[in-house]
């Protein structure tokens, strides 16, 4: 081989792979379950995922590439859901309301979490996208402010190879500045007060949108989040 | 040209039980079958989509009485895939598309973009060849290509000229800009080479900022004509053209005459975006390897990005990469639809069109290689090769 320019002789070695080239976008939902959750915003809020996974199985050209994970958190965080392809998740546990609202707790699991999703997907050997978290609260935050915005450094640090895009969704009781305070790189935030279940439902179409235009047929390339769902409703801040 | 045909026992052997061919009798093919090869219910307790028990309606791209299936036998998956080329691997969700007759309108283009284009041509010992076509993606929603491409020969017959160019998906009109881009560039690298004896002279630079100004000229003209006023357009930033009217392009050029040891002069110039210029070198045998020039996307980041700068946006100046082609060796230009899923070269694609480009193809056999079906290889794909 004799070209000139900077070159690697990339032998194949090993069998060729079937992962490498393949590009996974990963999603984590994150949703507040504490006490003020309970009722019909619990019920709204436990179709997203659903929703979300719907969509990527409904379209062959991004259903083996969005990985999504479901995280729960009140006084503490868990995955609910564990980052899948939507065609490997057989259950959805129900949610339960109870608790306060740590974000600190949510934001601590989502820098382990996120690295570690990537960290398989890469060894596996596809590529990542860089994830993206839709964070959705329907109440102030009842942790200290101190380790919350710690948490969210540590996250959201741009020494941190998988720092993933945060949008932030504030319905309820949530308030504008402690929504906002915590988007990240492209994501927004958004404030919806008023009927909270009915603000959480309207949610839902512009995470599915907000896959879709990211990395679907016509993707552009990067996060692209579509708030068009929301033009109908009143009372709306979107912040980007 | 003096060709012998490798023996490429190693990657065959490897792709044989890699390929699956669709057989005619496998499940997933005929009407219905991306919902029949569905996965099992998910249970959720949220009413959601039970894909074997809801009958959910026809997705984009559904031929129109497609459900009315009649009497006749359904189609095997092979013939009715839209690329119908080697499945390579498992790729998922992929091997249940089906081809879409249906093309929204898009942009302002007059002619219906074909679904798939090729040629090839043999000159002074190399053989050329090109193919571009309508990836899976945009199969499924009912857009045309949008990729372009260009092969052809300077006006002294020295060198083959190989164009590149993949409008940006997010722009209406860019299989417009796709092809736009692409003829530009022929143009001015076509006028350059006539222009100069010693390609070495020639000032790259200048010529990358003159494919982007004809390019950003072609675009205000559509842009202004999509808002109904084509004068409208005449002012517009690039930036904002380039929110409609957007592709990479990259150039390669290969001259014909080879040096006394064999070699060609081979010159690159990646005007803009991710495309990959990557060598199959067969100078082993048993042991072809690529190596990748230029790769679209950088290999080795922790997170990977789609994003791309096009044309008409302003460019870093254009500098021309040199390199040489040996015999036997395989120069490959591809736009991200092959270079995303040849990555390394170490892939199943690499080993698949290591396969195949094992030596010249005539244009129909050369895009038949390229329709290979790939879990992540939705993107539209084109690729120019020249074997020398």
């Amino acid at each position: 081989m004799s070209i000139t320019a900077p070159t690697q002789v990339l032998s194949p070695t090993g069998g060729p792979s079937e992962a490498a080239g393949q590009k996974i976008f990963p999603v984590f939902l994150v949703i507040d379950t504490s006490w003020s959750m309970k009722g019909d915003r619990l019920d709204a809020a436990q179709t997203m995922a659903p929703a979300l996974l719907d969509v990527c199985l409904e379209d062959p050209t991004i259903r083996d590439k969005v990985r999504v994970e479901l995280i729960a958190f009140n006084a503490t965080a868990s995955v609910v859901v564990p980052a899948a392809r939507a065609s490997d998740v057989r259950s959805i546990p129900p949610l339960h309301a109870a608790g306060g609202t740590a974000y600190a707790g949510a934001f601590t699991l989502l820098r382990q979490r996120t690295e570690e999703v990537c960290q398989e997907l890469r060894a596996d050997g596809f590529k990542v996208l860089r994830p993206v978290v839709f964070f959705i609260s329907d109440g102030e935050p009842t942790d200290s402010e101190q380790d919350r915005d710690q948490a969210f450094t540590d996250l959201t640090d741009p020494g941190y190879a998988f720092r993933p895009n945060v949008c932030m969704f504030g319905v309820g009781e949530a308030e504008q500045e402690s929504i906002a305070a915590y988007r990240s790189g492209r994501g927004v935030s958004v404030h919806i007060p008023g009927d909270a279940a009915r603000a959480l439902a309207a949610i839902v179409p512009v995470i599915t949108s907000s896959v879709l235009a990211s990395v679907g047929p016509n993707a552009q390339g990067g996060l692209v989040i579509d708030t068009g769902a929301l033009d109908d409703l009143d009372d709306v801040y979107v912040y980007d | 040209m003096s060709m012998t045909e490798p023996t490429l026992e190693l990657v065959a052997g490897d792709l044989e039980a890699l390929i699956r061919v669709t057989q005619p009798d496998a499940p997933s093919g005929g009407p219905g079958a991306a919902a029949q090869a569905g996965p099992e219910p998910r249970s959720d307790g949220s009413g959601g989509v039970d894909p074997d028990a809801s009958p959910t309606a026809d997705p984009p791209g559904t031929p129109v009485g497609s459900s009315a299936a009649g009497d006749r036998e359904p189609v095997p998956a092979a013939v009715t895939h839209p690329l119908g080329g080697a499945f390579l691997g498992d790729p998922a969700s992929l091997r249940d598309m089906r081809p879409s007759t249906v093309h929204q309108p898009t942009g302002l283009s007059v002619r219906r973009r074909h679904d798939f284009e090729c040629e090839a041509f043999a000159v002074g010992g190399l053989h050329v060849a090109g193919a571009s076509l309508r990836g899976l993606s945009h199969s499924w929603d009912g857009r045309p290509n949008q990729d372009a491409f260009f092969v052809g020969m300077s006006e002294d017959q020295r060198w083959v000229i190989a164009v590149v160019a993949d409008g940006v998906s997010a722009a209406a009109l860019a299989a417009d800009a796709a092809e736009a881009s692409s003829r530009e560039a022929w143009r001015a690298v076509r006028h350059a080479l006539s222009a100069s004896t010693d390609p070495r002279e020639i000032d790259w630079a200048a010529l990358g900022e003159t494919v982007r100004q004809r390019v950003l000229a072609r675009g205000r003209r559509l842009v202004g004509a999509l808002s109904g006023d084509a004068s409208a357009g005449q002012e517009l930033p690039a930036e904002a053209v380039a929110e409609h009217f957007a592709s990479t392009t990259e150039v390669v050029l290969v001259e014909v005459a080879p040096d006394a040891d064999g070699a060609r002069r081979v010159v690159r110039l990646a005007l803009a975006g991710d495309s990959t210029c990557a060598v199959l070198d067969q100078s082993d045998a048993e042991n072809p390897s690529w190596t990748i020039w230029s790769a679209g996307k950088d290999p080795d980041a922790a997170v990977t990005s789609n994003a791309v700068r096009p044309l008409p946006l302003p460019q870093p100046e254009l500098v021309a990469t040199w390199g040489q082609l040996l015999p036997r060796q395989v120069l490959a230009l591809v736009t991200d639809g092959i270079g995303d899923p040849l990555a390394d070269g170490t892939t199943l694609t690499g080993a698949h069109l290591a396969l195949r480009w094992g030596t010249p193809l005539a244009a129909v056999k050369f895009l038949d290689s390229c329709a290979f079906v790939v879990a992540g290889g939705e993107d539209d794909r084109t690729a120019v090769a020249v074997w020398a």
